[in-house]
């Protein structure tokens, strides 16, 4: 299984805890898994990028053009981190917009077989009450598209192991609600 | 076996863990990107395992050196950990015990910042092994990380040779599945041999001790030949046209690429961990084995330097013919174009695809808005600069290295050199300007952890030789850029054991500053502040008057957060009031204030809004209220 993985957002949007998640995930299934995460400017306002890349690779970072999957919580890093996506590859994104890539980039990605699902996870974290979850509710939508090696129980579980009990359902809550959205386009 | 567990690990916490998997008990450190994270990590696994073991958080990084280096003259391994350019601050004491040596194994942990990505440098931790003479170890992954590490111990015990150990941050941050060992004990007791003769070399002796460690460089490199674990060749011993020799990141990298493109039987490979002493019979066979050679290495050219005397030089491309940049981190993509074109140069076919530019040139052409680093909102420093930048804008800015470098962009931070030149500069620009009688006023910042690291002898030297500027001391109470660790002044430990405080208003005054000199403010209390400021500076041109300080106190609202909540000051901004003239923007420059293109006037961002009410002084127009239900 080689599945090489961006996730993106701005500081406090969870991209750490989301990049954590798969990383449990990977571990769950005995794959080997090695990525690499920005420290310390997330808190001053800055962009998050985490690489996730699971293989047997020995090198954290991913090559632009290279990445199979982009999970982006935000439209900006969605775009900022465009390049990462390899042809054939999926990209995730929290939206409000529903033509977020037009022009010459939407030709571009069409060619090239890239394929953009957008969700607007920031109100369904707001009608959960959870406004912090965008992060498990994007990575719950992207479960039925096929493009990643996790079902929904093995990210179930996941979360169950390193959730602490009082925010246990909550997660489970935003992970569910992002899986029911699913409507591949 | 119960021993076969795997966990995700971050490099520094895979390091923690080699740490005491290899029986390493007393580890000293001060804060530094990237190497932050491993003391941490250290204080949570004494706390899971019930270890024996002492962290410390010091004041500086000589002082963490000695602290390590002391424990290791008596015989027990010792470990200190900073960034690289935290080495230069330990290099004195570095030095000098490459020619004393040690007893029980020392390791110096110095994690490098090739970019860089937050350092005031990117220079090459193995370059300093290499001036100080002690070997360096260079892994290429954190699971490599951790099994390096004893290795590392029982090489400095068996040369009696400070060890140098090198992670990249892209090793330190980088995220694996590792499989975890045993832990160790530390069985040595402490035990000091009196040996005046080399502990405490004159310089006579010191010739002595000079020649004894050179022998033991060429006796350290005959070793390294033998560690077919750590340099060897991939794949045999068969000849190619072209072969790659590298370590660390750079390594991890090319054997990503040269096995994604199947490259990996056209292409030999030298891997070395220990880039000093080099292994230079093993590096000239390789050599000797292919057309052309390609070193790829991070950040300066150590293995190049040595590999360069070993045979043909013609046949070695790398930084010193212009093939690898001289500057800047060696990406993925870095790499796989000098790889591509290599390839292509020693007529290898076919060579790595050319790479289509054409989504980074589509996503260029959007001119997506950069987000620079900004201040948190709500941060104390903000409100600080705010006031300095009013009361005395045509001053000089001084600054230093912390979270309040970032005051760069209110315009009150003028220079950001090394730790403690927030003082010695601002000492410096004094002397320039009185050396011309000129008159202008000077204003240097500097924070409390960095002022307890550097800032002592530079005020001391200040009183000391008359000089008159104004100093800031940003007091924040926290280390707080580097991730939120304690300073002296809080008198909190590494593990979070209650120390003793060694109080900032005492401190001051210890140096020499007078009681008429000192000040101390709430910077959030703008109006204070601001005429403080201008008193201090009034103080400074006083013929009866001396240095001023001003400790502008208030906690990290981030760290102390419940403090912060219980002050919260919620704040709306009047629409019919605003103006549009975006002050509060430009001069205050809170994420938290957004300019509203339609209404042209200025909206408050609640999500990013932290209440800390300071905007209510800063808005000329009266706009920003508080919210009164």
């Amino acid at each position: 299984m080689n599945l090489q993985i961006i996730i993106s957002g701005i500081g406090g949007q969870g991209v750490v805890f989301g990049t954590k998640v798969l990383f449990q995930a990977a571990l769950l299934k005995e794959f080997n898994v090695i990525g690499s995460e920005t420290h310390g400017m997330s808190q001053r306002g800055g962009s998050v990028v985490s690489h996730l890349k699971i293989g047997n690779c020995l090198n954290p970072m991913i090559r632009t053009g290279t990445a199979d999957v982009i999970y982006a919580f935000e439209e900006t890093e969605f775009l900022r981190t465009l390049p990462f996506i390899g042809n054939s590859g999926a990209c995730f994104v929290n939206t409000k917009k529903e033509d977020l890539t037009n022009g010459g980039l939407g030709m571009h990605l069409t060619k090239k077989r890239i394929k953009v699902f957008t969700l607007d996870a920031g109100r369904i974290a707001l009608e959960l009450k959870t406004p912090l979850s965008v992060n498990l509710i994007m990575l719950g939508f992207s479960i039925p598209s096929g493009h990643l090696p996790f079902s929904l129980t093995d990210m179930e579980k996941t979360i169950a192991d390193i959730t602490p009990d009082k925010f246990l359902e909550q997660n489970l809550k935003a992970l569910r609600a992002g899986y029911k959205n699913w409507q591949s386009k | 076996m119960a021993d076969i567990k795997q966990e995700i690990l971050l490099g520094n916490e895979a390091i923690a863990r080699g740490l005491i998997e290899s029986g390493c008990h007393i580890i000293t450190s001060y804060p530094g990107t990237p190497s932050s994270e491993i003391v941490p990590e250290l204080a949570r696994l004494k706390d899971v395992h019930k270890l024996d073991m002492y962290i410390e958080w010091s004041a500086n990084e000589k002082v963490a050196y000695d602290i390590a280096l002391g424990a290791s003259y008596m015989g027990k391994r010792a470990a200190t950990v900073m960034k690289q350019v935290g080495l230069n601050v330990a290099a004195d004491s570095l030095m000098s015990s490459a020619y004393t040596g040690v007893k029980g194994g020392l390791v110096i942990i110095s994690c490098d910042d090739p970019g860089p990505h937050s350092s005031q440098t990117e220079q090459d931790s193995r370059y300093f092994a290499m001036f100080a003479k002690v070997p360096v170890i260079d892994p290429s992954s954190p699971q490599e990380a951790k099994d390096l590490l004893p290795f590392a111990f029982e090489l400095s015990e068996k040369f009696e040779i400070p060890v140098i150990f090198r992670p990249a941050i892209r090793i330190c941050h980088a995220k694996q599945n590792v499989t975890l060992k045993k832990i160790a004990a530390n069985p040595k007791p402490a035990k000091f041999d009196k040996n005046p003769e080399r502990w405490a070399a004159t310089p006579r002796y010191r010739l002595i001790l000079h020649r004894e460690l050179n022998r033991k460089l060429e006796l350290i490199r005959e070793e390294f030949e033998k560690q077919k674990d750590k340099n060897y060749t991939a794949p045999g011993s068969k000849r190619a046209r072209l072969g790659i020799i590298t370590g660390g990141v750079s390594f991890a990298i090319v054997q990503d690429i040269l096995s994604e493109y199947k490259l990996s039987d056209k292409i030999k490979v030298l891997k070395i961990t220990t880039p000093y002493p080099l292994p230079v019979k093993l590096t000239g066979r390789f050599i000797s084995q292919c057309q052309k050679v390609l070193i790829l290495e991070e950040t300066d050219e150590v293995i190049e330097m040595q590999a360069r005397t070993t045979t043909d030089r013609k046949k070695i491309l790398g930084r010193l013919d212009g093939t690898v940049p001289r500057e800047g981190e060696l990406t993925p993509e870095v790499i796989y174009d000098i790889i591509r074109k290599t390839i292509k140069k020693s007529g290898i076919t076919p060579s790595l695809p050319n790479v289509s530019g054409k989504l980074t040139e589509l996503v260029n052409g959007l001119k997506l808005p950069i987000r620079r680093p900004t201040l948190c909102p709500g941060c104390p420093h903000r409100a600080s600069f705010y006031s300095i930048k009013k009361a005395l804008p045509d001053a000089i800015f001084p600054s230093d290295i912390g979270c309040y470098t970032l005051g760069i962009n209110l315009g009150a931070v003028d220079t950001c050199l090394a730790m403690g030149c927030g003082i010695t500069l601002a000492n410096g620009f004094y002397q320039a300007l009185r050396h011309d009688n000129q008159s202008k006023p000077v204003v240097g910042t500097i924070g409390d952890s960095t002022f307890y690291h550097a800032g002592i002898p530079a005020l001391i030297n200040a009183v000391y030789t008359g000089a008159r500027f104004v100093l800031v001391i940003l007091d924040n109470s926290i280390t707080a850029m580097t991730g939120m660790q304690p300073t002296p002044d809080t008198g909190i430990l590494a593990d979070g054991i209650k120390g003793r405080r060694v109080p900032l208003p005492e401190l001051i005054r210890g140096c020499g500053i007078q009681p008429e000199g000192i000040r101390e403010c709430d910077p959030y209390d703008i109006n204070t502040f601001g005429r403080l400021v201008k008193e201090a500076y009034d103080y400074t041109l006083r013929p009866d008057g001396g240095m001023a300080v001003i400790i502008a106190k208030h906690p990290c609202p981030l760290y102390y957060r419940e403090e912060h909540k219980k002050n919260q000051v919620k704040v709306k901004i009047l629409k019919e009031l605003c103006n549009g003239c975006r002050h509060c923007i430009r001069a205050f420059e809170c994420p938290a204030l957004v300019y509203d293109e339609t209404s042209k006037t200025v909206d408050i961002n609640y999500m990013q809004c932290s209440d800390c009410g300071v905007c209510i002084q800063v808005c000329r127009q009266k706009a920003i209220q508080k919210i009164t239900d």
